[in-house]
């Protein structure tokens, strides 16, 4: 018997005498047992008044957490270490900053950040001194540094910085009236600051306006970053925690945050994150906006602003201009006439913006430094790195930077001279209206391609593709575009109309199988065969009447040769399965004709391999082994991946099944069906509570699927949840019905 | 749904964790709920714990009944102990005098700050951060007990034992608490 059941049982024994014989017997030889027990008991039948009345406790007299009486608390003249407080000089979500006097060892002024309460002090400051030697490190002329740390009387974490006299970026130069290329050299600076702290390993984590000061020096403006280090060790995790109570105080922050800072676990946190919020700092000192809109964001969930930032595209900083309200406010704080202001973002500075802002940190600028250099190449009137080159574009380029000298050269006589401004000026008109076409269409390709890479069911990037392509279309109605320009404008054209049918295509074959094959009766199966045989049929392909044979040899010369390969394959398995479950038995000649279609309709060797394996009688990992041996993986569709992955579940390879569906889950997140396939693979590897927490993950991705509903509902009666099962099939139960009506 | 439900669904299905995405949200509302409390009364006006917490509860998760109840009490006690720690720590920080100068509160907080229940807090504090390495469930009977202020009979059904076992638990761990205080 241990301690606690020895007191349990003693305790329970009313008749004192009894008790300490009860004692003696079940202690035994153990005489400091005896004791602790003793002494448990003796507090158990004395207990402290404190003890008395636990509910009490829970009242806390002067139960004041306002901020308010955190600055009451802190007032002129105190002292916090070496340091007296003079005036607050700001106050941010964090807490508040304070002018304060340092007295030992020098006397000067420094900014003092206090963080309020609620923060473990001692994790915070443990987190700082953890990165103090890199903070130390740093030494820039645009960087305010970090001093010191400590905790204040009352428990409080506080930072001690470079006092900075300035004011945000944005602030500056709109009330200075600084031009678009002014800004872009105070840019250029901080730039240069971030690419110097990350080169020493640090990681600023929460840059934007209110951390990048600009105060004069001399009479010229300097950038200084400040609070480098600050939200690392306050471990600010910006999500619902913070939004909750302080979203006006945040807000400022989550508008600069990236894609992968705003997801839920944010733990690969790097470098390129900086990059993402700097183009949102350039964005705003462009436009006078942040990319998705201070109003949108203030009034959106916390989900929709995970999904804003994460998903959508910001429209292109001149578009954005030239659908602002305040067209005529923005042009005179940069110094500009409102027809000018968008020109001079147009084309360049949308490229760059657009590279800093990619979802996807691998296509930002490796740097902050690349980011800076290709800035100065705009200012310079050189090519650019961001947005794609094209020979059109640089040539642009060319004539633009050399437009002084060709004038020059054509004042060499009257003839030249007219000649030259004559042809100068001709190749400027076309020029430049082809040179846009050029622009847009390579602006279409870019969208384009993207959407293609996106997966199913998010479907945003389309609408970004199409409001590409409908401003194309018309700027080629005009006729004075070049003939090659307008060639590869309608190529563009015409390869968006047929690849958005086929993605529609897609995306209804995705809601027939992930609606059909979660289920498990019969009915169920023939219903979503039906539905998949009527695809076919308004396609073209009539699998009742045609040979299968020459389906195959039309599915091969198709265009979308591969989605109609992969649905009749889905076709086919679908039938085996019926079979599986009681449907009609399929005759031999009947599977010989149809897997010789597939052949046919689909040479890729792995796809065909898997073909094989799925069609043998005997399934040995070995035979998988080779058949992926040399293959690149990792250059197959979500579908080839999961097909293979699923072939290692059935010869029990699970680690290597593990491998692929994480590589896949990895390279195509939001991809439904992969998710289920995975869920699937897991519920007969009997891995109940790893499938569990895949279909949940499904139905965060999509969450009005009966079927998904019920493979969950299935999995989770196996884990012994009742309640949460039955709650699952109810809600499959309600989709079902409302699908039935609205569909 | 709302989203702390939503949260919950997810700490059961195991994709999220009660400490670092639950006990965030519930502290930001509890602290901000206690502060509005404040603002509205006069000052020194006592505030209760638990009539807090059920307001919370209500507020982020709503009427439905709710499977998970025990990590949403589990994160309002955890939640409830940083609030009324921190404020005990920081008012007997100011009444030492600590480094800092002569601080400003309010008359009527000084008055009503009983120093004994302060530090008897933070000592309880301690030895239940010990008690909890050892005995992390009977732990959390008392963070329900002393930092939501609930009866045994609501703790038990929120951590889903019988009322005699919570009266057990609730039994040794008064003792053990208190001896530890008092070592």
């Amino acid at each position: 018997m241990n301690e606690t059941e020895i007191f349990d049982r003693v305790v329970r024994e009313r008749d004192p005498a009894r008790q300490s014989d009860l004692l003696a017997e079940l202690c035994g030889d153990d005489q400091p047992l005896k004791e602790r027990v003793k002494k448990l008991l003796s507090a158990y039948e004395h207990p402290e008044s404190f003890f008395e009345d636990p509910a009490n406790l829970a009242r806390d007299r002067a139960f004041d957490l306002t901020e308010d009486s955190n600055s009451d608390t802190i007032m002129h003249g105190t002292r916090i270490g070496p340091y007296k407080l003079l005036q607050e000089i700001g106050e941010g979500g964090m807490g508040r900053v304070y002018m304060a006097e340092q007295i030992e060892p020098v006397k000067r002024h420094v900014a003092l950040k206090v963080i309020k309460p609620g923060m473990d002090s001692r994790r915070v400051i443990a987190r700082f001194e953890a990165e103090r030697q890199a903070l130390a490190m740093m030494d820039h002329p645009n960087i305010a540094k970090v001093l010191d740390a400590g905790t204040t009387a009352q428990g409080y974490p506080y930072f001690v910085m470079e006092l900075v006299n300035g004011r945000p970026i944005t602030d500056y130069c709109d009330r200075e009236k600084l031009a678009t290329s002014q800004r872009l050299r105070l840019f250029i600076d901080v730039c240069r600051a971030v690419q110097h702290a990350h080169q020493k390993g640090v990681i600023h984590r929460d840059l934007k306006p209110s951390n990048i000061m600009v105060a004069e020096y001399d009479g010229k403006p300097v950038p200084k970053v400040i609070d480098f280090g600050v939200a690392k060790a306050t471990g600010m995790q910006l999500t619902e925690k913070t939004l909750f109570t302080e979203f006006g105080q945040v807000i400022g922050t989550v508008e600069y945050m990236s894609p992968e800072q705003s997801r839920r676990n944010q733990l690969d946190v790097d470098t390129r994150s900086d990059i993402y919020s700097l183009g949102v700092v350039l964005y705003k000192l462009l436009t006078g906006e942040t990319p998705f809109g201070h109003d949108r964001i203030r009034r959106a969930a916390w989900d929709e602003i995970a999904k804003i930032i994460c998903e959508e595209d910001p429209p292109l900083p001149s578009v954005r201009i030239d659908s602002s309200a305040s067209l005529s406010e923005l042009a005179k704080q940069r110094n500009v006439g409102s027809a000018q202001l968008s020109s001079l973002v147009r084309g360049d500075l949308d490229w760059i913006v657009n590279k800093t802002l990619e979802k996807d940190r691998n296509r930002r600028y490796p740097s902050a430094g690349e980011l800076a250099d290709d800035i100065g190449r705009h200012l310079d009137q050189k090519p650019i790195v961001a947005g794609p080159q094209s020979s059109l574009y640089r040539f642009g380029k060319w004539v633009k930077r050399n437009r002084v000298g060709v004038g020059v050269l054509s004042g060499a006589g009257l003839v030249l001279v007219l000649f030259g401004v004559l042809a100068v000026r001709g190749y400027q008109e076309t020029g430049q209206r082809s040179a846009r076409v050029a622009a847009a269409t390579q602006a279409a390709e870019f969208a384009m391609q993207r959407a293609i890479e996106s997966p199913i069911g998010q479907e945003a990037y389309w609408e970004t593709a199409k409001t590409h392509c409908e401003r194309i279309r018309d700027a080629i109605a005009d006729g004075t575009v070049k003939p090659a320009t307008k060639k590869a404008a309608t190529d563009v054209l015409n390869e968006f109309a047929f690849k958005k049918s086929e993605r529609e295509l897609a995306v209804q074959i995705e809601n027939v199988v992930i609606n059909g094959a979660p289920n498990t009766d019969l009915a169920s199966w023939q219903k979503m065969e039906r539905e998949m045989r009527e695809f076919f049929r308004k396609h073209g392909f009539d699998l009742d009447r045609e040979d299968p044979a020459l389906i195959g040899k039309r599915i091969r010369d198709h265009r979308s040769k591969v989605m109609w390969a992969d649905l009749l394959e889905l076709w086919i398995g679908t039938l085996g399965h019926m079979q599986s479950i009681g449907g009609p038995k399929l005759s031999g000649a009947e599977i010989e004709g149809w897997a010789d279609a597939i052949y046919v309709a689909d040479d890729d060797p792995l796809r065909t391999g898997i073909r094989k394996f799925i069609y043998q009688s005997t399934h040995d990992r070995k035979l998988l082994d080779d058949l992926v041996e040399g293959v690149d993986v990792t250059s197959h569709s979500a579908r080839t991946l999961s097909w293979l992955a699923s072939c290692y579940s059935m010869v029990g390879a699970h680690d290597e099944c593990d491998r692929l569906f994480r590589f896949a889950l990895d390279r195509y997140p939001r991809d439904v069906m992969l998710a289920h396939d995975y869920g699937y693979a897991l519920y007969h590897q009997q891995r109940y509570q790893e499938a569990a927490r895949m279909y949940h993950r499904c139905l965060t991705l999509k969450d009005t699927v009966p079927g998904l509903w019920k493979s969950l509902a299935r999995t989770l009666k196996k884990l012994g949840e009742k309640e949460a099962a039955d709650r699952a099939s109810a809600k499959a139960a309600m989709f079902e019905s409302r699908n039935g009506l609205g569909m | 749904m709302t989203e702390v439900t939503r949260i919950l669904n997810e700490i059961n299905a195991g994709a999220l964790d009660v400490d670092s995405d639950l006990l965030p949200i519930v502290y930001e509302e509890l602290r901000r709920m206690a502060a509005a409390k404040i603002a509205s009364e006069k000052p020194g006006h006592t505030l209760d714990a638990t009539s807090l917490v059920h307001e919370a509860y209500l507020r982020l998760v709503g009427t439905q009944s709710f499977e998970s109840r025990r990590h949403f009490f589990g994160a309002a006690a955890e939640a409830m102990r940083r609030i009324l720690i921190d404020r005990a720590r920081a008012r007997q920080a100011d009444k030492r005098g600590g480094q800092s100068d002569r601080v400003e509160l309010h008359p009527d907080q000084v008055a009503n700050a009983d120093k004994g229940h302060d530090e008897q807090l933070q000592r309880l504090d301690l030895a239940l951060e010990k008690f909890a390495r050892i005995n992390p469930e009977k732990a959390e009977l008392v963070k329900l007990r002393y930092f939501v202020g609930l009866k045994t009979r609501e703790a038990a059904e929120i951590l889903g034992v019988s009322t005699a076992t919570a009266d057990r638990h609730w039994a040794y761990a008064k003792a053990w608490l208190q001896t530890e205080m008092s070592s």
